[in-house]
């Protein structure tokens, strides 16, 4: 029975796939009408990969030490500098990867420093005060020409925008989807994949599972609701963005001010302390990841590195559940390849960007680790039938809205900010469920917080 | 006995003597302690007065500004409040254990087996810090947790300790105390082992209880040693960082309930917002709380050897 | 002679006693429990992490986890950083520690005690304080990335120096030193080869805490250091718990390597390692 109905599930994403293909998506707030990852790409497979400039890299010994926030990219890399060593035999690498919260505080010693890797891996947005500072190269000419020549999707290249130039080479992006378990929906008697935002919360009662004394020992859907950094602010954003709001809203002259505190915000609290007063999710049980892997709960948005993860960790589950693209949009991360204005040989670390940017590494990339690369004009239709969990993050539904990340340095204080204080109102969420009134106050006082950050940097606006 | 005159002829030169001595041994050691010590701690309290990010080193002179700035910042003062709670915490329950243990292995329970409890008891203190409290996560997990699962076999229910704000800092206070008994333990039992046993054997004689004993000999006795341990214990709790920074970080799973500490909040400032004169100024701030605790157990010590 | 006394105790102190060296016992246990449970998570594989109840020890034990940890990550490297780290930073500390300690106990020279305040007075300012202007001092110098880079901070010690200076002024006798003077011996030969034996179980104390510092240093390695080939063991272990934190039993695995040293000369050296702490900690 369980198999019918998740060859329902299957057919059901084969025919929303081929509706999507070849739709296109679209970026607020420049929208455009750029291919989606699996439309047409004939023309560009055949493009031949840059020659590499055979004299980039010289013939005496380099060293090119790479640097990057998510260790699971590091055998990417890796194999990727023992090809190009077979290209320049004199040229030798090290790769560095922390988390990426010890990531970044090394890259704010070692930039201004002048002690940071030949090739830097990291978003334009975390990046922009060390462009700022003259510590980052901007593009060289072929690489600018390749980067805004229509191999991207434009809400990456407008990601990658600052100052009025290029920086760096987008290399993947951390796009969400919702994995949901397919056994849980057949279980639970839901047939349809979670096509909108009302689906995901109604589906979510249904699929949490209580022991005999009312504990929750499996969520509906587990949200983000503790943890250290932004990402509890980052969550609350991609599902915010799914009723047309964002965190913070640009005005027309380019100011900034806090949008979350709108009735789309308190509504959006309002369905987080009432899962958990309601028992679809609870603080005591295991989340996100770790939660859909040990069957912990039915459904969860993440990027798509879970996707090899399961196989590695959990992979009696591989086959046993599916992802989906977020009703609405998603925010759109990109990690790109920086090279330092301090680094020993420019020339030979832009080499190694250009070879990195090539499809066959860029393919590399979302099979080794499972992040989605940055071109949108490979040809991934082989990888999808292969691969069918990342439909979620290959197909997006039509009129698909990309949220860039505000290109203002204060963001990220902004974002941890509110995760902290969206820690404390979720803990108090018996409290807080059922009162509209008290959400809204205590949405307004972090929202005055967050305009007060921005009027601090000089750029609020109502 | 030498003659006043002889003495005033050979001084100078032995002085001399040993003035090259020290120059030629202890210069190069308190240049290297000036060069890496001294002048990046002077750097810092400079940096405590500036607007002063790491790019843009002293931006702007603003007096004391971050410190009145902090004194309003939300995160600044549940950082105060979450470390000092956790500190008074950790430092009664660790010295009293400790106490108690000391105690007992001291007079009660000896040779071998205590030697073994000594064993047992000290055994936390060595073992670095990052895998023992990835462990400690495992141990406090809410389902599978042995915690739980131990507490259930005393009809107990089972404790959101990672999750909830409360619970979270009870965990950081056990996982400390854990850590650290061991070693107030070690030191008091020493201290312990100093006091005659003469002092003992008198008041057994008179008739006191061990209770007796323990309250009226070994407690005034010892009490510079433990003022030492409180003081300690205090000044380490106030330092807290590793703990509160593993438990709390898990990508991928249950991250826990971050308990907002003050390392953890000038990490934060510097690092993440790149607020490094604010973080210097709370640096200061932390600094300050250390030096009064240093001073007042200094004080004690001298009023209660006098 | 013990036992004769212990058995002429009444019944009931005899009891009293039993019960007191059973919670002692129990109380132990639990003090080592958190270690034993890592070992014990190390030997089993992933199905078995989620068990509720957890069983004690594994139902099905392999070292599995210590071939992956072995594979995923070069933890011997960690290790031998980590070795030679501490080593060359408990020698530097011992060294400058005892000289300067002596010198500050035993010599009467102008600046002597301003000099010995700014010791004591930057011995209670925590290492996070300066450490990035401290940073900035080592790029000036161009040690990013150099072995030297990751030493030289932990060459010298502020609590060592006020250490030493304590246990030479209880532990070297004047009177000893004239004697050694009157018998003609230098200054630097007494120093070198006669104090060094007078001070040798307060240095023994002293190496063991030096060690256990660079042993334990995560922050600084982590800036100063680029190449994960350099790394000491702390700082790779914590690496390796993010990229793998689903697995714990991994995870342990790795955990497990980390410790191994610490305890297995706690094991060899507990008296020495015992008597080392007590007395670096009194003399404070």
């Amino acid at each position: 029975m369980s198999s019918t109905n998740r060859m329902k599930g299957l057919v059901l994403f084969a025919s929303l796939a081929i509706a999507v293909g070849a739709c296109g998506s679209s970026a607020t707030p420049a929208p455009t009408a750029a291919p989606t990852a699996a439309g047409p790409t004939a023309a560009v497979t055949a493009a031949p990969t840059p020659a590499p400039t055979a004299d980039a890299c010289g013939t005496a010994p380099i060293t090119l030490n790479i640097w990057g926030g998510y260790p699971e990219n590091d055998p990417v890399w890796t194999t990727a500098g023992a090809n190009f060593k077979k290209l320049h035999p004199n040229v030798d690498f090290t790769v560095f990867s922390t988390d990426l919260r010890g990531f970044e505080q090394k890259l704010t010693t070692a930039l201004p420093s002048n002690t940071a890797g030949d090739v830097v891996i990291r978003t334009t947005n975390f990046l922009a005060r060390f462009i700022d500072q003259g510590l980052l190269l901007p593009l060289p000419d072929d690489l600018k020409a390749a980067v805004t020549g229509g191999g991207y999707n434009p809400a990456v290249v407008q990601d990658g925008s600052y100052a009025n130039n290029q920086w760096g080479v987008p290399l993947f992006t951390g796009g969400t989807a919702v994995y949901y378990n397919t056994d849980m929906y057949t279980a639970a008697g839901i047939t349809a994949a979670p096509a909108s935002m009302a689906d995901l919360i109604a589906n979510a009662p249904k699929l949490a599972v209580k022991d005999a004394s009312g504990a929750v020992t499996r969520s509906g859907w587990s949200m983000r609701i503790s943890g250290q950094g932004s990402g509890v602010a980052e969550k609350f954003w991609i599902l915010l963005l799914q009723s047309g709001k964002t965190l913070i809203k640009q005005t027309a002259d380019g100011k900034w001010h806090a949008e979350y505190n709108g009735p789309e915000g308190v509504k959006l609290f309002q369905m987080y302390v009432d899962f958990l007063k309601n028992g679809v999710d609870s603080p005591n049980i295991d989340h996100d990841a770790k939660a859909f892997e040990t069957l912990a709960t039915a459904q969860f948005l993440r990027e798509s590195w879970v996707i090899p993860e399961i196989v590695t960790n959990a992979p009696t589950l591989v086959g046993h559940y599916s992802t989906v693209a977020p009703p609405v949009g998603d925010i759109l991360t990109v990690e790109s390849a920086f090279v330092p204005t301090a680094a020993a040989n420019p020339a030979c670390s832009w080499e190694f960007v250009r070879f990195l940017r090539a499809q066959d590494q860029q393919l590399s990339l979302v099979k080794t680790s499972g992040w989605l690369p940055a071109r949108n004009d490979l040809d991934l239709t082989s990888f999808l039938t292969d691969n069918p969990t990342f439909t979620g993050f290959l197909k997006r539904p039509a009129g698909f809205q990309l949220t860039v990340t505000p290109p203002i340095a204060e963001f990220d204080e902004i974002e941890t900010k509110l995760a902290t204080h969206l820690v404390d109102g979720y803990a108090d969420f018996k409290n807080l469920s059922g009162s509209p009134d008290k959400i809204q106050t205590l949405l307004n006082t972090w929202a005055a917080e967050t305009d007060q950050i921005l009027k601090d940097a000089g750029h609020f606006g109502q | 006995m030498r003659s006043p005159l002889a003495r005033a002829r050979s001084v100078p030169h032995r002085t001399w003597v040993r003035y090259r001595f020290v120059a030629l041994f202890l210069t190069p050691i308190m240049a290297l302690y000036i060069y890496l010590r001294i002048l990046p701690t002077g750097q810092a309290f400079l940096m405590s007065f500036y607007k002063w990010e790491l790019i843009k080193p002293a931006e702007k002179f603003l007096g004391l500004d971050n410190y009145a700035n902090l004194l309003k910042d939300d995160n600044f003062r549940q950082a105060f409040l979450n470390t000092t709670i956790f500190a008074i915490v950790t430092t009664i329950i660790s010295v009293f254990l400790a106490l108690m243990l000391a105690a007992v292995l001291s007079r009660y329970v000896r040779g071998r087996l205590g030697g073994l409890l000594e064993l047992l008891y000290f055994a936390p203190v060595l073992v670095p810090m990052v895998p023992v409290t990835l462990g400690w996560r495992e141990i406090f997990n809410y389902n599978h947790g042995v915690l739980n699962a131990a507490l259930g076999v005393f009809g107990i229910a089972k404790q959101p300790w990672l999750s909830d704000p409360t619970m979270a800092l009870a965990a950081v206070v056990i996982l400390s105390v854990w850590k650290q008994v061991g070693y107030n333990m070690i030191i008091l039992l020493v201290g312990m082992r100093a006091i005659p046993i003469i002092y003992h054997e008198a008041a057994a004689v008179d008739g006191a209880s061990a209770w007796q004993q323990f309250r009226k000999i070994t407690m005034p006795l010892l009490a510079p040693v433990t003022l030492f341990v409180v003081v300690i214990t205090t000044i380490s709790a106030y330092n807290v960082f590793t703990q509160v920074y593993v438990l709390a970080s898990d990508v991928q799973g249950a991250p826990g309930k971050l308990v907002r500490v003050l390392v953890y909040d000038i990490f934060e400032n510097g690092f993440r917002f790149f607020k490094m004169g604010y973080a210097a100024s709370e640096a200061v701030y932390l600094f300050l709380i250390i030096m009064a605790l240093t001073i007042i157990q200094f004080r004690f010590l001298r009023g209660s050897q006098s | 002679m013990t036992k004769a006394r212990r058995n002429r105790r009444p019944l009931k102190d005899r009891i009293l006693y039993g019960i007191v060296v059973l919670l002692l016992l129990a109380g132990g246990l639990i003090m080592v429990f958190p270690i034993f449970w890592l070992f014990s998570t190390s030997l089993r594989l992933a199905p078995e992490l989620n068990v509720v109840p957890p069983h004690l020890l594994p139902d099905h034990w392999t070292l599995a986890n210590f071939e992956k940890a072995f594979t995923k990550a070069p933890l011997l490297g960690y290790m031998w950083n980590s070795i030679a780290f501490a080593t060359v930073s408990t020698v530097f500390i011992l060294l400058t520690s005892t000289i300067a300690g002596y010198i500050f106990a035993k010599f009467k020279f102008p600046g002597n005690n301003a000099l010995f305040m700014l010791v004591l007075a930057t011995a209670i300012v925590p290492f996070e304080i300066y450490m990035v202007p401290l940073f900035l001092q080592m790029k000036t110098l161009g040690l990013i990335d150099k072995p030297l880079g990751l030493f030289l901070p932990f060459l010298v010690m502020s609590y060592g120096i006020f250490f030493m200076r304590q246990n030479t002024q209880t532990s070297v006798p004047d009177e000893l030193l004239d004697a050694a003077r009157i018998d003609g011996m230098g200054e630097a030969r007494i120093m070198l080869l006669m104090v060094p034996r007078l001070l040798a179980p307060a240095m023994s104390a002293l190496a063991i805490l030096a060690f256990i510092q660079a042993w334990t240093a995560f922050i600084w390695p982590l800036l100063i250091l680029n190449n994960p080939k350099s790394f000491p063991m702390e700082l790779g272990l914590s690496q390796f718990a993010n990229s793998f934190s689903v697995d714990f039993g991994l995870v342990s695995a790795a955990a497990v390597v980390a410790m191994a040293p610490t305890l297995i000369a706690f094991l060899f050296l507990r008296r020495r390692i015992v008597d080392g702490i007590t007395l670096t900690g009194l003399k404070g």
